[in-house]
């Protein structure tokens, strides 16, 4: 593997010299014995500071205008001496494991790397890679499976965990840019896993542990992804701060909503034409506003959200205002997702001879949606090693210098901005035709913010940090329903840890590779 | 030389509201020589840069370029409806380089290079998502190229690392060589030299006569570094207070009364 940290900037005269190795060095050091007293004193003083801090907080009952002191409170997550007590546990047993090499070149690769950027041949022994991950994988999918069938959590949960594991898996594979003469490192295993990802669903729902709700949650989440890859690209390559991303959202789902409403279409004419409309509103508003950058055209973006929202409230007549419009269900070959005939559309389970279900139409939205993810990832996987992606991050790095080597600043944002926009609007459709209803409701400012998380927290510009944080901020709420009053405590929590670990992201941007040998001419 | 210059400069003023940062300054570059801009601080050079290259617009007088396709005159491309602006000078031949280095900084040293040769790959999106074989072979010529043109500027080790994390005599190569990938016919080179140690220096000055000798491009620099000036200018035009005020060889410089004058601060009419 040929991991070359990098800094942006800082130790600029040192790193001439050579270039560092982090896995060099954490196997060089010396390394003395492992400290249990260390250890020992570490998770004491952690899991008493925790007790003083959280005990006041849930072991203290609010009961009218008195404190009732309950230091047995159930659920036990809640109860300040069973945390105190965890935290030292885990304390010591992280005290203890970073002192072996493992973890010391663990902490070496992952929690010392706060740069920004770092270049990685990602053709380099791919098969390796691909076991390790496929061996973490699986041992993740197993653990929720076996935590499942235990009756641990909700076997329903455990199978939506495996779908997201699979999920992120497969997008790792997909990011990997093709290269004409070099082979993708994955070799075969891609396309196996493709479909393995498009039948384990399946198979899910066989056994019926994967219905209507996980599924719909999962649609959701991955209409997240979606988001979340389409402003990766305005934000985190082409750095343009983009806070009006949901009106081309909303654009996207009351295309699919109004189109059937006045002039008839269906679900498939609208995912071709959904998309264009949104890019075309994306060119729209990007042609005058892109000559401004940073803050002002972050003002600018989030007046246009705005206003698309205020014109889906108010033009009654036409949106149906606040009280949204039905969006039709999605067909397949004609065949359609209802109990019972009506006029000349034939019901799918009829023409299949099974019985009705309401879970098909969501197992079927959630495999296209699979597919379609997966291309769209593919496509921007490819748009960073093309003429047009490194301008996009050039021009992220320094405008004026970009216009130097003649590239057109306002058609490279442009671009940028309309495929942005162009993706918003798939996401857009799938969420009406999931939802079967869309309201200005779901397109308010929160939604934008809740998309920009998702990419500043992956990590900009880093694909699978942005599905990894859009899996993450979508479904946490979802595991955490029984603990609903804690959900935005939590929610808080997390973005704080992630700002202090991991102040750039999940994941660090990565660069490519361009090798001479490659090269044969 | 007899022939046409590759760039003239006619008349060109500047404002700045009510600073006139360049007045009525006039001066040639010959085509495959080396001129030189010198002057003390403040005295206008650079504004002259920016004018050449298209970051500012010239508040009167002209600019033409006479590149081997064509003619043109830099305030016109500024000023074209719509699609005007600086990036059309680029593309009409002119190259710069920046006083403070302006590198893709998060972006590695082959990136930067292949950004600068957009033009010459195939941007067809739809054949670069299906990697076609037109598009395959376009982006192996640049990235020979850009390889090249790292042996060139002696970068070649450092390909694969970020270009933020270079020393600074490297950075300001790797800009050079970024420039140098638009295939330019005039480059305009501002301070290249500053912030070098003399031995920097020394490569540097081999550098810019390999791309005049080998290259086959125009150079045109500013420059503090009076020794690496008069080593290899051919012409050399002298600003003060934003005018011309000589221009010539580099032994008609050397002793020019007005130049030193600016330089030392002394007066000249004191003396005569």
């Amino acid at each position: 593997m040929s991991h070359i940290p990098t800094s942006t900037g800082q130790d600029v005269a040192l790193a001439s010299v050579v270039p560092k190795s982090p896995a060099v060095d954490g196997a060089s050091a010396t390394r003395s014995s492992i400290d249990f007293k260390h250890s020992l004193k570490d998770a004491m003083v952690a899991g008493v500071l925790t007790m003083l801090v959280f005990s006041p907080i849930t072991n203290f009952i609010l009961q009218q205008y008195s404190f009732k002191v309950d230091w047995f409170r159930t659920p036990l997550f809640l109860n300040g001496i069973s945390i105190g007590l965890l935290v030292a546990f885990v304390r010591f047993f992280v005290s203890v494991g970073i002192q072996t090499e493992t973890g010391e070149r663990f902490t070496q690769k992952y929690l010392t790397a706060q740069k920004g950027v770092e270049v990685e041949d990602e053709h380099a022994d791919g098969m390796q890679r691909l076991k390790k991950i496929l061996l973490w994988a699986a041992i993740a999918a197993g653990i929720f499976m076996a935590l499942g069938l235990s009756g641990v959590i909700y076997l329903g949960t455990a199978a939506a965990v495996v779908l997201v594991i699979l999920f992120i898996v497969i997008a790792m594979g997909v990011r990997i840019p093709k290269r004409r003469g070099m082979k993708h490192p994955w070799k075969g295993a891609l396309p196996v896993l493709f479909l393995v990802g498009l039948v384990v669903p399946l198979v899910f729902f066989y056994f019926g542990i994967f219905g209507k709700s996980w599924a719909n949650n999962l649609i959701l989440a991955m209409i997240y992804v979606l988001l979340g890859l389409g402003l990766n690209i305005v934000v985190g390559l082409a750095g343009l701060l983009d806070l009006g991303f949901v009106a081309f959202y909303a654009v996207g789902a009351y295309f699919l909503a109004l189109g059937a409403q006045y002039l008839d279409i269906g679900f498939w004419t609208a995912l071709i034409l959904a998309p264009v409309a949104a890019a075309l509103c994306g060119g729209l508003l990007g042609f005058p506003v892109l000559k401004m950058h940073g803050d002002y055209l972050a003002i600018v973006t989030l007046g246009f959200g705005e206003i698309i929202r205020l014109v889906l409230v108010n033009w009654i007549d036409f949106t149906g205002g606040p009280n949204g419009a039905p969006a039709p269900s999605p067909t397949i070959f004609n065949l359609e997702f209802i109990r019972r005939a009506k006029g000349d559309a034939v019901p799918i389970h009829e023409f299949l001879g099974i019985p009705y279900s309401s879970d098909y139409k969501f197992i079927f939205i959630y495999l296209l949606l699979f597919i379609i993810s997966m291309g769209v990832l593919r496509v921007f996987t490819q748009l960073r090693v093309m003429p047009i992606g490194r301008s996009w991050e050039a021009l992220r790095e320094d405008e004026i210098a970009c216009r130097s080597l003649g590239i057109n600043h306002v058609t490279v944002k442009l671009s940028a901005f309309m495929l942005g926009a162009f993706t918003g609007g798939i996401a857009g459709v799938f969420f009406a035709t999931a939802q079967g209803f869309v309201s200005p409701m779901s397109f308010n400012f929160f939604e934008s913010v809740l998309i920009l998380s998702i990419v500043v927290l992956g990590g900009m510009g880093n694909a699978i940090g942005v599905i990894i944080a859009a899996f993450t901020l979508t479904l946490l709420p979802e595991f955490l329903r029984d603990f609903a009053g804690y959900r935005v405590l939590l929610f808080g929590l997390l973005m704080i840890l992630m700002m202090i670990w991991r102040p750039n992201g999940l994941l660090r941007a990565k660069r490519p590779v361009f090798e001479r040998e490659e090269v044969s001419v | 030389m007899s022939h046409q210059p590759l760039l003239e400069v006619k008349n060109l003023t500047r404002r700045f509201g009510g600073i006139i940062a360049n007045n009525n300054v006039s001066f040639e570059v010959q085509k495959d020589a080396i001129t030189s801009l010198i002057g003390p601080n403040g005295a206008g050079k650079t504004t002259v840069f920016n004018c050449i290259t298209g970051f500012y617009s010239a508040t009167s007088g002209e600019i033409f370029l006479h590149g081997p396709d064509a003619s043109v005159e830099v305030g016109k491309l500024l000023n074209r409806p719509f699609t005007g602006g600086s990036y059309l000078v680029s593309r009409a031949g002119i190259a710069r380089t920046f006083q403070n280095i302006r590198l893709f900084k998060e972006m590695t040293v082959l990136e930067n290079l292949l950004v600068a040769q957009h033009r010459m790959q195939n941007r067809n999106l739809l054949a670069g998502i299906l990697l076609t074989h037109a598009f395959s072979i376009k982006e192996e010529e640049s990235v020979n190229r850009a390889y090249e043109w790292l042996d060139m500027v002696d970068l070649a080790v450092d390909a694969n690392r970020l270009a933020g994390e270079l020393s600074y005599g490297r950075q300001r190569r790797l800009e050079i060589a970024r420039a140098m990938c638009t295939n330019p016919c005039l480059v305009c080179l501002d301070e290249p030299a500053a912030g070098l140690n003399p031995r920097e220096t020394v490569d540097l000055s081999r550098l810019i006569r390999k791309l005049r000798d080998e290259c086959g491009v125009t150079v045109l620099l500013i420059e503090h570094d009076m020794g690496l000036v008069m080593e290899i200018s051919e012409h050399i035009v002298v600003m003060d207070q934003g005018a011309v005020i000589d221009r010539g060889d580099p032994e008609h410089i050397r002793n020019s009364e007005v130049v030193i004058a600016a330089y030392l601060g002394t007066d000249v009419e004191d003396e005569t």
